[in-house]
């Protein structure tokens, strides 16, 4: 089950609760229902006991809805010319139940380009599959990972979370539940407005936008583009550049986004499968 | 109509439409919200501290909130046992009923009637009413700094209730 983890999560689920409406019929409804039993002093029957009404509530909204359809592409305020904003695109990440892309992150040091296949569900559950035989699984809310080796059939449990300081000193403690998966959390903490709006482009069938986000921390620059498709206001390319202030450069993208899609959660269970050898592991760290 | 059943029956007419989606986003069932929106008015004409209040819009509202939590508080909160969607023969599905987990909203809401009454009040009115600070403050008698505190605060313990109610 999933818990918000942050104040932020909090506010973006409540404000997503403020946004949800009731259907005009459904409003109508209950108010002439509220106002019957004020009049009769009695309580008028529930909709349970009024299904033929329902039955032709539901035509009259299926007829609605098909008008709707019709007329919407005349109402959109995307064909009005009105640019999609990223506050948009942000909400809608957020509704968003699971996510699966692909990830190549590029560093500068030769070794060519690591691929990952990366699934999430529910913001918190996180699968990564590198190459064939390597699978690490992470439950964010409880702080559970493990790491899979299909090929050896060994799972090593990560426990304990090692920290190494520039002193040659180290902590260690329990691995500690994280605030919620990469994916989700970037988008969180991106501003509303990006320092600048990219021309349109095609990416495979789609014409997408892009929105450019530049941020320094610690003399370290760290440059985002999110690539989104206006139909779906879901991102479909993310580029992110890192420049260290040494000069050091490590790129990430991700790609082929499918949304909404993964079905079975026992993708995401962090048991060791039958048939493996457990080990316990730690997760190695180094402190700024 | 007797003055009290047309005051209410005005009352209806101008904030029937807010009252009723306040109680679907309490309660995130359509159905129950139409019961409990007939609930409401129907307690309200039998009640005699409604026809001394003051500020009847600001105790219709507070009543609503209150039946709609006094629902949840009912519902077996488990919830793979809750509904996750309106019944059947209800057309008006949530429409992110689909789309953000069911299950998330249910555990923030269920929170939310578990906070003191005024940190509760302030969080409905700014979060799921969507006033502002200036609004609530006005209402609540308080200066928008307070409100705006009190909302900080509330969140900060909804997230501690929700971390106390992990497995």
């Amino acid at each position: 089950m999933n818990a918000p983890e942050s104040d932020q999560t909090i506010s973006d689920l409540l404000q997503a609760i403020g946004d949800i409406q009731p259907a005009a019929g459904s409003t109508r409804r209950a108010v002439e229902r509220a106002r019957a039993a004020l009049v009769e002093s009695s309580p008028v029957p529930s909709s349970k006991s009024r299904r033929p009404d329902m039955n032709r509530w539901i035509t009259v909204s299926v007829a609605g809805l098909v008008v709707l359809g019709v007329m919407i592409p005349f109402l959109s305020p995307r064909d009005a010319g009105v640019p999609l904003a990223f506050a948009d695109v942000k909400k809608n990440v957020l509704r968003t139940k699971s996510v699966q892309y692909v990830l190549t992150r590029t560093d500068d040091d030769g070794r060519g380009p690591q691929t990952s296949q990366v699934s999430i569900l529910g913001r918190y559950l996180q699968r990564t599959e590198n190459g064939t035989d390597h699978v690490t699984i992470e439950n964010a809310r409880t702080g559970k990972y493990v790491s899979l080796d299909t090929k050896a059939k060994v799972c090593t449990v990560l426990q304990k979370q090692v920290t190494l300081y520039p002193d040659g000193s180290r902590t260690e403690n329990d691995v500690q539940p994280l605030p919620k998966v990469d994916f989700y959390a970037q988008i969180v903490n991106l501003p509303d407005k990006p320092q600048k709006r990219l021309p349109k482009k095609k990416i495979g069938d789609k014409t997408v936008v892009g929105f450019y986000f530049e941020k320094k921390v610690n003399g370290d620059t760290w440059q985002r583009t999110y690539w989104v498709d206006p139909k779906s206001k879901l991102p479909v390319r993310i580029e992110v550049n890192w420049i260290g202030k040494g000069g050091g450069t490590s790129k990430w993208v991700m790609s082929d986004f499918i949304y909404n899609e993964i079905k079975d959660r026992k993708l995401f269970s962090t048991e060791p499968p039958k048939g493996y050898t457990v080990k316990e592991g730690k997760i190695f760290g180094v402190a700024p | 109509l007797d003055s009290h059943q047309k005051k209410l029956v005005s009352l209806l007419d101008s904030h029937g439409s807010s009252l009723h989606a306040l109680l679907m986003r309490i309660t995130l069932r359509a159905d129950v919200a139409e019961e409990l929106l007939q609930d409401l008015f129907i307690r309200l004409a039998k009640s005699g501290s409604f026809r001394n209040s003051g500020d009847s819009v600001a105790y219709v509202f507070r009543s609503a909130m209150n039946l709609a939590f006094d629902w949840r508080r009912r519902q077996d909160r488990s919830p793979a046992t809750a509904p996750m969607v309106s019944e059947p023969e209800c057309d008006d599905v949530l429409p992110i009923a689909g789309l953000i987990q069911r299950e998330e909203l249910d555990r923030i809401l269920n929170a939310l009637g578990d906070l003191s009454p005024i940190s509760r009040d302030v969080v409905v009115l700014h979060y799921l009413q969507q006033h502002s600070y200036a609004d609530i403050a006005q209402r609540l008698g308080k200066s928008a700094h307070q409100v705006r505190g009190l909302c900080s605060k509330a969140l900060t313990r909804l997230r501690s209730i929700l971390a106390s109610a992990e497995p």
